[in-house]
């Protein structure tokens, strides 16, 4: 696979370069375009329950004065969906498959102030 | 002198507030949409098409390179105006402007978002693409003075054969 560039080390790369640790291909369509896929795994799923700091929620509550983007938000909700996804890798690679395709992604609020991200696909190996 | 002094500022400390996130929260909001609308028709006239789209394959059928997951996220907030505005016209019911504002807005920048993310990843395209909207936050009966919601897109990057 040829490497994307990932030179930014801001947390939107992060995902990518989490993927290319663990060598886990990622595709959200029924294939890893460019590959073939030989097997098939099952279903691998990924989650994390998150909750915000006090320090952050007052922040954002002050943010809500003027309202727009609240980015410690953005922040946690991206590294944790960060981390549901390397989860998700780590149980693919468990299982023998090298890609997970049809990636799938939900969130929902469990408790007042925490969001549970989900991440699942389908586990295959791909030549 | 004291009763001038409550006709005065009273109404001032009640109101103050909401007046100052009406008029900071519209300048504010409104700088941010048009930074989103400017980037988005930069580099739409840029790149002479959208690189986004939602069907499953590139639409000029191309054989394929290499591929893998773009992401890019919003979490964003009413201001308490808008908030109040919207509370009280959800009484009428009908279109609630200004959540439809803060919206379009995020909609707008998370979309942009992705196209940034895609071409810095070195992505020629990005397809299948699928918006996601979530509370993070709400505002229950007015105790909890903030609310927000996340807007997440993911599609999956692609790099055609040249």
């Amino acid at each position: 696979m040829q490497a994307p560039s990932n030179q930014g080390d801001s947390n939107q790369t992060q995902s990518t370069v989490v993927a290319q640790q663990v060598g886990v291909m990622l595709s959200n369509v029924e294939t890893i375009p460019g590959k073939t896929i030989v097997q098939s795994l099952g279903v691998v799923t990924g989650s994390t329950v998150r909750a915000k700091n006090i320090g952050k929620d007052f922040l954002a509550g002050l943010k809500n004065i003027v309202g727009g983007e609240l980015t410690g938000y953005t922040e946690l909700l991206q590294e944790s969906r960060n981390e549901a996804m390397g989860r998700m890798m780590q149980e693919c690679l468990s299982r023998g498959g090298n890609a997970v395709v049809n990636v799938r992604f939900a969130t929902s609020a469990v408790a007042g102030g925490a969001a549970e991200l989900f991440a699942y696909g389908t586990a295959v190996v791909v030549q | 002198m004291e009763s001038i002094f409550f006709i005065l500022f009273y109404p001032l400390v009640i109101f103050g507030p909401i007046i100052f996130s009406w008029v900071a929260g519209n300048m504010y909001q409104n700088g941010k949409l048009k930074s989103a609308e400017d980037r988005t028709n930069t580099f739409l006239n840029h790149h002479k098409k959208d690189i986004v789209s939602n069907l499953k394959n590139p639409f000029p059928e191309t054989t394929i390179q290499t591929s893998g997951l773009v992401i890019a996220n919003i979490s964003i907030g009413p201001s308490w105006w808008q908030m109040t505005a919207g509370g009280i016209k959800s009484i009428f019911g009908g279109k609630l402007g200004t959540y439809e504002r803060v919206m379009h807005l995020g909609r707008m920048e998370v979309m942009q978002r992705l196209r940034e993310e895609a071409i810095r990843q070195g992505w020629d395209e990005v397809i299948n693409v699928r918006l996601d909207t979530a509370t993070v936050k709400s505002n229950q009966n007015g105790k909890n003075k903030s609310s927000a919601f996340e807007i997440f897109a993911y599609g999956t990057g692609i790099k055609k054969n040249q």
